[in-house]
């Protein structure tokens, strides 16, 4: 029952790429050639393992999908910086594996599915936290930033997606007519394609979810650390916020966020403007924290 | 009153619950064995579950892809499970080796959140975050997630849950009614089709932390490494507060991958810089 294994990076578990004559490309992830089992419930295999749905968004830097090879629109993206956005609306097996570097790194995880990706290309994103679908497509509309999407099958092959998509191009910009045709497609055309259960589904192997490089972490952590020691010197926020107003890395979004997090956590005071300093038990909580 | 912590339910090859072998062991094992069978024409009807956690953990549990490889790093997490299907207790004494203090056995749609705010504080629901994001003080992201599906009920959540991923009250009305759909189609398998265990009770929560905890787990090590002490010293004389796997994965960051070789006074100076407050 349980299928979650470590496979070796290396193997190709990208998407397949088909040229067309007309300079057009497809994208999609292909069933095996040979489905797993009997030929003769090869229609009927996906149907009786499929046992989870996802409907997930994640998201990754562009250098990392163009190493993988995740679609057409990230090639030569290497070197530009944005990002690599994924909705996926897949029906998955039970299956699970994590291809992992020689040092044990997890790169990305491999499921079974069928379904379909919108793979996304954002470029000039104002606001890169926080991001979902409706958002990145409203910076698209007024924001300046780029956004290209793919739509990609997953064990669905491209005559289909192309049908289920019907005069709108695999491949654009993402913009109010597209939005809402992609809407469309994945609410409408593909859940009319699957509960049809006259056509056979295939499931097949595909990337789920590539790690991202240059996690923040570290950087996040310390401004739990900073929030905290200034509480442990009995400072005011107001006071604390000044200490730390050089600091480029806590004066605004995600650092400044956390920094207040933990103090509001230690304190309940979450107003930037209070000059109250922190309560004893505050202090000593935050000492303890700390452990001096 | 025993806690349920919603869980990925695959089970390795000895039947333990995957995503609980590391923290329980043999103690991971679903009870009772096998899932319990129900009669057809049995109604059972979709109830909600709420569990509360960090992205972390939530991540341990195997809660979605939602939380994997989250670059973002600490985010609070809250699991909303519309589950369909019956729960299970164990009686009489229990032993405290005894870990998993019953089951639930059935399918569930779950919807994952992994949210920051200053604001909210605590025993969140769905509405209250959906509030939040109204209010501009909350970001949060969502997937939806479900066990137990087939093809219909694949296309019947395409039609229904909100798509994308932000939750405003406008998507909470919306996914509130999608939800409250699936949780019926669920339902009409749970005579058909052999119950999965979505989830177990326990007496505590073994991920009982905060995002907190986890920054106090990088302090540690960083005060290590400014001190160079190497990583197996550090890793044998470490607390039992500091985070086993956030240890290493500061050292990992700091000194490389090779874990062993002793601190420059480089990476000394990074850990110090880290430490450093004015």
């Amino acid at each position: 029952m349980n299928t979650k294994e470590a496979i070796s990076y290396g193997r190709a578990h990208g998407p397949s790429m088909v040229q067309r004559t007309d300079g057009s490309v497809d994208v999609w992830y292909p069933p095996p050639a040979i489905p797993v089992g009997a030929a003769a419930d090869a229609g009927t295999r996906a149907i009786e393992t499929l046992t989870r749905l996802q409907l997930t968004f994640c998201s990754t830097s562009l250098a990392v999908a163009a190493r993988l090879q995740l679609g057409s629109i990230y090639s030569g993206s290497t070197n530009v910086e944005g990002k690599a956005i994924f909705y996926d609306a897949v029906a998955t097996t039970d299956f699970e594996a994590e291809a992992v570097e020689l040092n044990g790194d997890v790169l990305y995880t491999v499921r079974h599915g069928i379904g379909l990706r919108l793979a996304m290309k954002a470029i000039n994103l104002k606001v890169d936290t926080n991001l979902s679908y409706s958002m990145v497509a409203a910076q698209a509309r007024g924001l300046g930033a780029e956004v290209f999407y793919e739509v990609q099958g997953i064990g669905i092959p491209p005559e289909i997606v192309k049908s289920l998509l019907g005069a709108m191009p695999t491949l654009g910009p993402l913009n109010e007519t597209s939005y809402t045709r992609l809407d469309h497609v994945l609410r409408v055309e593909l859940p009319d394609y699957l509960a049809d259960e006259a056509k056979p589904l295939t499931t097949t192997e595909y990337i789920v979810v590539p790690r991202d490089s240059g996690d923040p972490f570290l950087a996040q952590s310390r401004a739990f650390n900073v929030a905290i020691s200034q509480i442990a010197r009995g400072r005011s926020l107001s006071k604390a916020l000044r200490a730390v107003s050089e600091d480029e890395t806590l004066a605004g979004g995600v650092g400044r966020f956390l920094f207040l997090y933990a103090y509001s956590k230690f304190t309940g005071t979450a107003d930037p403007a209070s000059t109250v300093g922190p309560s004893a038990a505050a202090i000593n909580r935050a000492k303890a924290w700390l452990n001096v | 009153m025993p806690i349920y912590l919603p869980v990925d339910p695959s089970l390795d090859a000895e039947k333990r619950l995957r995503v609980l072998y590391p923290l329980f062991k043999d103690a991971a094992r679903p009870y009772p064995d096998e899932p319990p069978a129900v009669t057809a024409g049995t109604g059972l009807a979709p109830e909600t579950k709420y569990y509360q956690t960090t992205a972390r953990a939530a991540l341990n549990l195997g809660l979605g892809d939602l939380f994997k490889f989250g670059a973002d790093g600490f985010y609070d997490a809250l699991i909303m499970d519309t589950v369909v299907g019956i729960p299970k207790y164990r009686t009489g004494i229990i032993p405290p080796e005894i870990k998993v203090l019953g089951t639930y056995w059935g399918f569930s749609v779950r919807v994952v959140m992994k949210f920051r705010s200053l604001q909210l504080k605590g025993d969140l629901n769905l509405s209250m975050l959906a509030a939040a994001v109204e209010l501009n003080s909350a970001e949060i992201q969502y997937a939806v997630t479900a066990v137990g599906v087939d093809r219909r009920i694949f296309a019947t959540a395409l039609r229904s849950v909100p798509l994308f991923g932000k939750l405003d009250y406008a998507t909470y009305a919306r996914l509130q009614a999608a939800l409250d759909e699936l949780g019926q189609a669920l339902a009409g398998r749970v005579s058909s089709q052999p119950l999965l265990p979505i989830g177990v009770f326990v007496r505590d929560d073994p991920f009982d932390r905060d995002v907190l905890s986890d920054g106090r787990s990088v302090r540690w090590p960083m005060i290590q490494i400014a001190n160079k002490i190497r990583w197996s010293e550090a890793a044998a004389k470490a607390p039992w507060w500091v985070d086993r796997d956030i240890l290493t994965r500061v050292y990992s960051e700091l000194v490389g991958k090779n874990l062993e070789v002793p601190v420059a006074e480089a990476t000394a100076n990074t850990a110090r810089e880290w430490l450093r407050v004015e």
